[in-house]
């Protein structure tokens, strides 16, 4: 009971402030910039709050020590990809923040449309980024599944899906309402929540198992460790690596982190995020380290761990060690923080795949030139809420042995947005047209590997020769995504060429012979140069080509321009 | 240039910007970001149990140890890359 009523005490006025988020900093909420990215003005310290609210999420509580618990070391690839994730972040939001402030955009896909002035191109990378973080709020919902067992409903499928169901309406009904401010604010709330609970079990589950020295003496070694690879397989190394640098890359492509990101005021703040944001890593290192205290756990004499876990398998590895260690009003207050940790993100996710969508595909500009901003807000919140619905309808149906395959799954299909995204800053950036190819191919080949493995894992194994290589699908499919599109962009550019070069070769014979046809009324250079000389009224050498316009001018004949023209013109 | 109306050359402005210096800068700017990123790939290295720091293996305390480490390489990182304002 006691546990319900601390989770009544946090939870209600949470979802209250939800709500009244609306009112904060008054703002036209009908205007889509203040919907969706509340209205640009954030700071240093809301924008870290969002961001690390957006970021860490039941990804971090639930599906990584899960994953330790399960598997063991593959897990730690978290670690290592959220060190790699910053440095890539620093280099690549402050300048896509400026683009998109400088010309009003919401998402990537409004800055790829700028860039390669190309429909379908944008079109493709806003379903690519809907369809990457659908599985990313499943993953949200996982998390709240999780957190009511720990309130003492019984993991059944009434008990189960009536809160989720509640919990969904919530979600649903304040993110509609308040937009992005609403998980600002409560990404305050449950920031401070974590905190707290992380301490607590960190300091409590090593008192009540003998000390970390003695958790880490009691778990196997082939799970502390990561299995070297023998003969030709390369073996679990190659997979963690793959996993960290996938990943990474994937971080800041997702539409949340760029909603997160583009809510900032200034570069600057962005910048100074990617600095402050690794003390979010560091609870979550400390949280990995409890997925080995799970292992070590004893869950005989608590029937309600014993029941969750025989229910949601090696994702219930916290809350079980929460039900078996922490005392109960902290249990109460764990289940407050698991569902704020779920639906901040989730909250933030459903509002930048609206954005997306809306920008994408319903965004037209009125008669004066502006944007329709109050028919687009109402059509960015059904959006959102079309969003949601798919994400519920995804964790009913899709099999997934672990959480984080979720999470992975849509890095699968973001990271293949990268070459659009990272091409776009450059200044002589392919066709639109080859790299939507490009997209095409790592999307497609990404989802086979995945759906190969019957939506049960992420890991694929490359046949290099004899050389057997365990990969993180989303890598193979980025490297076909780039041999694709540089490919194209190398074929088309030597075409293109040589295209030019024969049209301009054809000119230069055609102008050729017109000039041997002529050769009596052209003025040869050497006249030119001296009539330019000799042309009254000028006292000294011109810059070349007013001079010899002006002198052409004067000359008859056609000038070698006009032949030029003549020439091209001709049949 | 030299002024033609009084045949004197320009007076002395702000010192030239050194393309050498900045892209010194840059490039150690971009090493500071590579280094912990490469710390954290080389799995033969961090691949071992001993020794154990408070009783934490030592796979697990050294990726901990990057993320502590992580924040200064990024200020310094930051110090060295000038953003577009600065420069």
């Amino acid at each position: 009971m006691i546990r319900l009523l601390v989770f009544a005490l946090i939870v209600v006025p949470v979802v209250g402030l939800g709500f009244r988020a609306r009112r904060w900093r008054n703002a036209d909420l009908r205007s889509l910039d203040e919907w969706a990215l509340g209205g640009r003005r954030l700071g240093t310290f809301l924008t870290w709050f969002l961001l690390g609210g957006d970021l860490y999420t039941a990804y971090t509580f639930i599906a990584v020590p899960a994953l330790i618990f399960g598997v063991g070391a593959l897990g730690l690839f978290a670690l290592s990809y959220t060190i790699i994730a910053f440095p890539v972040g620093f280099l690549l939001l402050p300048p896509l923040w400026r683009a998109c402030k400088r010309a009003g955009h919401l998402t990537v896909a409004d800055f790829v449309e700028e860039r390669y002035a190309s429909r379908f191109l944008p079109r493709a990378v806003a379903l690519t980024g809907v369809m990457a973080t659908v599985p990313y709020i499943a993953l949200q919902l996982i998390g709240l599944e999780l957190a009511f067992p720990l309130l003492g409903l019984p993991p059944t499928s009434v008990f189960r899906d009536l809160p989720l169901a509640l919990a969904f309406a919530l979600l649903a009904a304040f993110t509609v309402t308040s937009g992005l401010r609403a998980p600002i604010l409560i990404a305050v709330v449950k920031d401070l929540l974590v905190y707290v609970l992380v301490l607590a079990l960190v300091v409590l589950v090593p008192a009540s198992l003998g000390g970390w020295g003695h958790i880490f003496a009691s778990v196997p070694r082939g799970k502390i460790l990561l299995p070297e690879g023998h003969g030709s397989n390369l073996g679990p190394p190659a997979a963690f690596v793959t996993l960290a640098v996938g990943s990474a890359l994937a971080l800041f492509l997702y539409p949340h982190a760029v909603t997160g990101a583009l809510g900032a005021k200034n570069d600057a703040a962005v910048r100074r995020n990617m600095m402050l944001l690794p003390a979010y890593s560091f609870v979550l290192g400390l949280l990995l380290l409890l997925g080995y205290a799970a292992t070590v756990a004893t869950f005989a004499g608590h029937p309600e761990a014993e029941a969750g876990l025989r229910a949601f398998g090696p994702d219930d590895a916290v809350p079980a060690l929460m039900l078996t260690i922490l005392p109960r009003w902290l249990i109460g207050l764990g289940a407050a923080a698991l569902v704020t940790g779920a639906l901040v993100p989730a909250s933030v996710m459903s509002i930048a795949s609206a954005n997306l969508l809306i920008g994408s595909f319903a965004r037209r500009p009125s008669s004066d030139g502006t944007l329709r901003a109050g028919r687009d807000s109402r059509a960015a919140r059904r959006a959102a809420l079309l969003v949601m619905t798919i994400a519920l309808l995804f964790v009913i149906a899709v099999p997934f042995t672990y959480a984080i395959d979720f999470q992975l799954l849509g890095g699968v299909w973001i990271l293949q947005t990268l070459p659009a995204v990272a091409l776009a800053f450059v200044r002589r950036r392919p066709p639109s047209s080859v790299v939507f190819l490009g997209l095409m191919v790592g999307l497609v080949s990404g989802t086979w590997w995945v759906a190969s493995t019957g939506f049960r894992g992420v890991i694929v194994t490359l046949s290099l020769g004899d050389l057997r290589v365990p990969c993180y699908a989303a890598i193979v499919a980025l490297a076909l995504n780039l041999l694709v599109t540089c490919g194209g962009w190398f074929l088309g550019a030597v075409a293109g060429t040589s295209r030019r070069y024969s049209r301009c070769a054809r000119s230069l014979d055609e102008v050729e012979n017109l000039s041997a046809a002529r050769s009596g009324n052209r003025a040869k250079p050497s006249e030119l140069h001296h009539a330019d000389r000799a042309a009254p009224g000028l006292s000294g050498p011109l810059p070349y080509n007013e001079g010899t316009e002006s002198v052409n001018k004067r000359t008859s004949g056609p000038t070698p321009r006009d032949e030029i023209a003549i020439a091209t013109r001709s049949p | 240039m030299i002024d033609k109306r009084t045949c004197e050359p320009p007076p002395p402005t702000a010192r030239p910007k050194r393309p050498l210096r900045t892209l010194v800068r840059v490039s150690s700017g971009l090493l500071a970001l590579l280094v912990p990123c490469l710390a954290v790939l080389d799995v033969p290295l961090f691949d071992r149990i001993e020794p154990r720091v408070f009783g934490v293996p030592f796979i697990d305390a050294y990726l901990l140890f990057w993320v502590l480490a992580l924040t200064p390489f990024l200020i310094l990182a930051a110090r060295l890359i000038p953003s577009p304002d600065e420069s």
